[in-house]
């Protein structure tokens, strides 16, 4: 299950010089791959090593325990076979964490793309007028209405199972 | 084939699968195509998957994510829970829910009825059958 982990750390402080702490927002399976992506990205965006610097704070943000469904804004950047693209992806989901793991879902069916090429650089929860993608805004019709095409099956007790039905199955 | 029920806000379905199998909730909104958000009597608001729901023919016109308050009370006063109650889907699961709870000599009692019944039928075929 992926967590949402917000890290706080800095250079480690040589002599009188006031340092800087950097706080940053990491989507994870776990705590050590949370600290692992904030030095990666942290090395990138300023000149802090693991070896001279320290982390002061791990905290996990747990999801709310939430009944509505939202709409989130996920601005991404990966790097694919052939160089790195930028995007912008939309999911409806009950959690914040729920959409980002859709999106790592997602990316990997259709782009192949692993968690590691994956950088995400900003998650929103969006109003539904800012919405773009059709595959989001197409729940936004409250009349909206579907069949269940492959019905929703009976769940029954294994002792009553059979290897044969005397019946065709309804599907619908 | 034509569907007649759908995934709406409002659809009034069963629950398959779990704990609260046999419940009756209503779909209050729609998180994408696999995912719903229900709540009934007696089933506090939860995401569940449209393959643990079974629709039922019955709607109840409510607005998209309405209070518990509200649904239940819009529930009573469209009385859709008893119109399902009344139906013959909705007898047929009290009957089998009130067959589950009788005891061993109640069984007896149903066992012997049927049989009785079984003879009076057998009886009467007997006859139609004697005249031709």
């Amino acid at each position: 299950m992926l967590h949402q982990f917000v890290i706080c750390g800095r250079k480690v402080p040589t002599g009188t010089e006031a340092t800087q702490i950097y706080k940053m927002r990491i989507f994870a399976y776990n705590e050590v791959q949370a600290k692992s992506r904030f030095w990666y990205f942290l090395k990138k965006l300023r000149k802090v090593k693991r070896t001279a610097a320290e982390i002061l704070d791990v905290k996990e943000i747990k999801d709310k325990k939430r009944t509505s469904a939202r709409n989130y804004g996920l601005w991404i950047r990966f790097q694919s076979r052939s160089g790195v693209l930028n995007m912008y992806r939309e999911y409806r989901d009950v959690t914040m964490t729920g959409a980002v793991a859709q999106m790592y879902g997602e990316m990997a069916g259709q782009h192949s793309a692993r968690f590691d090429t994956i950088q995400i650089v900003d998650v929103k929860e969006i109003a539904a007028k800012e919405c773009k993608r059709e595959k989001v805004t197409a729940y936004h019709d409250s009349k909206l209405a579907f069949p269940l095409l492959r019905g929703s099956k009976v769940v029954r007790n294994n002792k009553y199972r059979g290897t044969f039905s005397a019946k065709r199955p309804n599907l619908f | 084939m034509v569907f007649q029920r759908f995934v709406q806000i409002g659809r009034l379905s069963l629950i398959n699968f779990g704990k609260q199998q046999g419940k009756v909730v209503v779909i209050l909104d729609i998180v994408d195509k696999n995912r719903v958000i229900v709540e009934g009597p007696g089933v506090p608001r939860r995401v569940l998957s449209v393959k643990r729901i079974t629709l039922t023919p019955h709607v109840v016109s409510i607005p998209r994510g309405v209070r518990s308050g509200l649904l239940l009370k819009k529930l009573e006063e469209q009385k859709t829970v008893e119109l399902f109650q009344q139906s013959s889907w909705g007898k047929k699961l009290a009957h089998m829910e009130r067959r589950k709870e009788l005891t061993d000599f109640e069984r007896f009692k149903v066992a012997h009825l049927k049989r009785q019944r079984a003879m009076l039928i057998n009886k009467a075929m007997g006859k139609l059958r004697a005249k031709k």
